[in-house]
């Protein structure tokens, strides 16, 4: 008795030529700007959140609390199909990029601001006393002193943020956004090859994501160069 | 007077770090603050800068006064701490920056100096303190004195009114610590206002004009280093010179 059954397998090579292009052009032309511009909207979410959470007046910390709680509480497909099949009942309607744009950037800035809020606790204050010494005030330090040092402890976690992202993106199907999966998805629709067309999709979304890890070693070894080595 | 510090009290939690302190400085002057850890002389340094708030008492530094007992705005503090630059013993170099950007950030980012101005500026006092060769190091490839010399370079290039010294050898290998030493000795001959924390009391009492022993949260004792170090009042003071000395 097998709960599976091991057909003959035949793949065909036409079909995967053919859809390989569509496919990969969802994601040149969804997957990725989705991705940028959620992670770069979604960085600035982060960043009131993180220094929210740092400042010394109580409601702001709460704020950023609730929000970065809510955010990590709840399913990202959740909270997609809110924005974008839930708002409307309150008359707010927008296109699906923009839903899922509004979407991964609040879940990006929910989960990167614990990150930055780390990275920048771990400066060591006499770095902010030296800010304070040569005559600058909060957020001159914060800018000039403390965040290029707080980018290099940054960089690891907030790449697999990133990477998540990109990954992520592909829930942008649901609201019906033409992304690389979606991409695969309607070609299935018509050719039922889903080992095929499902495979090709896990294949470019894992280049994508190599050619990123690639990038990520490269900016940690910019950011390295006024580190010592020992 | 170009530094008053009149009636400061500062507490951590329940802890009275300093119950009441008192002095005066001219334009031009040299006070050394010594005294046992935790008598609180860096604590009061570090109030001269702002880098702690006293809950009482009044700063008058240069033109400027502020009343601690008073709400302080954001503008008055930073127009305070304008007026003087710290050195700090663990350093506090901007290991993104190198050399000769640890020196122009306050000019060029904080006081608007045109950038090649201030690198002129700063390029002048990096070889007075012995460290053209490094100007584009990093401060992790440079020693524990150098990186002190370029701290000092940093605090004098923002032109401030009190160059406040907290420890600024007690990181120090002792072999590193004479160069570090003879440059503050310039600023002294140079006329700078310098307040200066320091357990090298050897230093102090060719520096000084005028010295502090602090115990416990108050100024036990005042003077020239002559009558400190040669005529001590108090047996506090006796006792702390005695230990200091004979480690030496």
């Amino acid at each position: 008795m097998s709960f599976f059954v091991l057909g003959q397998v035949t793949v065909d090579w036409q079909l995967a030529a053919h859809s390989f292009w569509p496919i990969l052009q969802g994601g040149l032309v969804y997957t990725i700007p989705l991705a940028i511009i959620s992670f770069i909207f979604g960085l600035m979410i982060a960043m009131v959140m993180a220094i929210l959470r740092l400042s010394h007046i109580k409601p702001l910390q709460t704020i950023a609390r609730v929000y970065i709680s809510i955010i990590r509480g709840t399913p990202l497909l959740v909270q997609l199909s809110i924005i974008y099949f839930g708002l409307p009942d309150l008359g707010i309607e927008i296109s699906p990029f923009l839903g899922a744009i509004v979407a991964l950037s609040m879940n990006v800035g929910g989960y990167a601001a614990e990150t930055i809020r780390a990275s920048i606790l771990s400066v060591p204050k006499g770095q902010w006393e030296a800010g304070y010494t040569i005559g600058m005030n909060y957020f001159q330090t914060l800018r000039r002193i403390i965040l290029p040092q707080a980018a290099r402890v940054s960089v690891p976690p907030l790449s697999n943020t990133f990477i998540s992202l990109v990954k992520d993106t592909s829930l942008a199907s649901t609201v019906t956004v033409t992304e690389l999966f979606r991409k695969a998805q309607e070609i299935t629709a018509t050719s039922y090859d889903f080992l095929l067309l499902y495979s090709e999709a896990a294949l470019i979304y894992w280049i994508f994501c190599f050619f990123l890890s690639l990038l990520q070693g490269r900016i940690e070894a910019r950011l390295d160069r006024y580190v010592a080595s020992n | 007077m170009m530094l008053t510090v009149s009636g400061i009290h500062k507490s951590f939690g329940d802890n009275k770090i300093l119950k009441g302190i008192d002095f005066t400085l001219d334009e031009g002057k040299v006070l050394v603050i010594i005294g046992p850890s935790g008598s609180g002389k860096t604590t009061i340094l570090r109030s001269l800068n702002l880098l702690e708030i006293p809950e009482k008492g009044t700063l008058q530094i240069d033109d400027r006064t502020i009343d601690f007992e008073q709400t302080v705005s954001q503008n008055s503090r930073r127009e305070i701490r304008k007026k003087s630059a710290m050195v700090f013993q663990g350093y506090n170099l901007f290991p993104h920056k190198t050399v000769l950007e640890n020196v122009i950030e306050g000019p060029v980012f904080v006081q608007k100096v045109p950038r090649e101005k201030a690198v002129v500026h700063a390029k002048q006092l990096l070889s007075k303190v012995g460290l053209s060769a490094h100007l584009d190091k990093y401060p992790h490839q440079l020693s524990g004195g150098q990186q002190q010399r370029v701290g000092i370079a940093r605090a004098v290039a923002l032109k401030p009114k009190l160059l406040l010294f907290d420890e600024p050898t007690s990181a120090l290998d002792p072999e590193l610590v004479a160069d570090v030493l003879k440059v503050m000795k310039d600023l002294a001959q140079e006329g700078w206002t310098m307040v200066i924390v320091t357990h090298e009391l050897k230093f102090a009492s060719e520096v000084a004009d005028e010295v502090l022993f602090m115990d416990n949260g108050v100024i036990l004792e005042q003077g020239s280093p002559e009558s400190i170090f040669g005529h001590p009042r108090h047996e506090r003071t006796k006792q702390f010179l005695s230990r200091i000395l004979k480690q030496v």
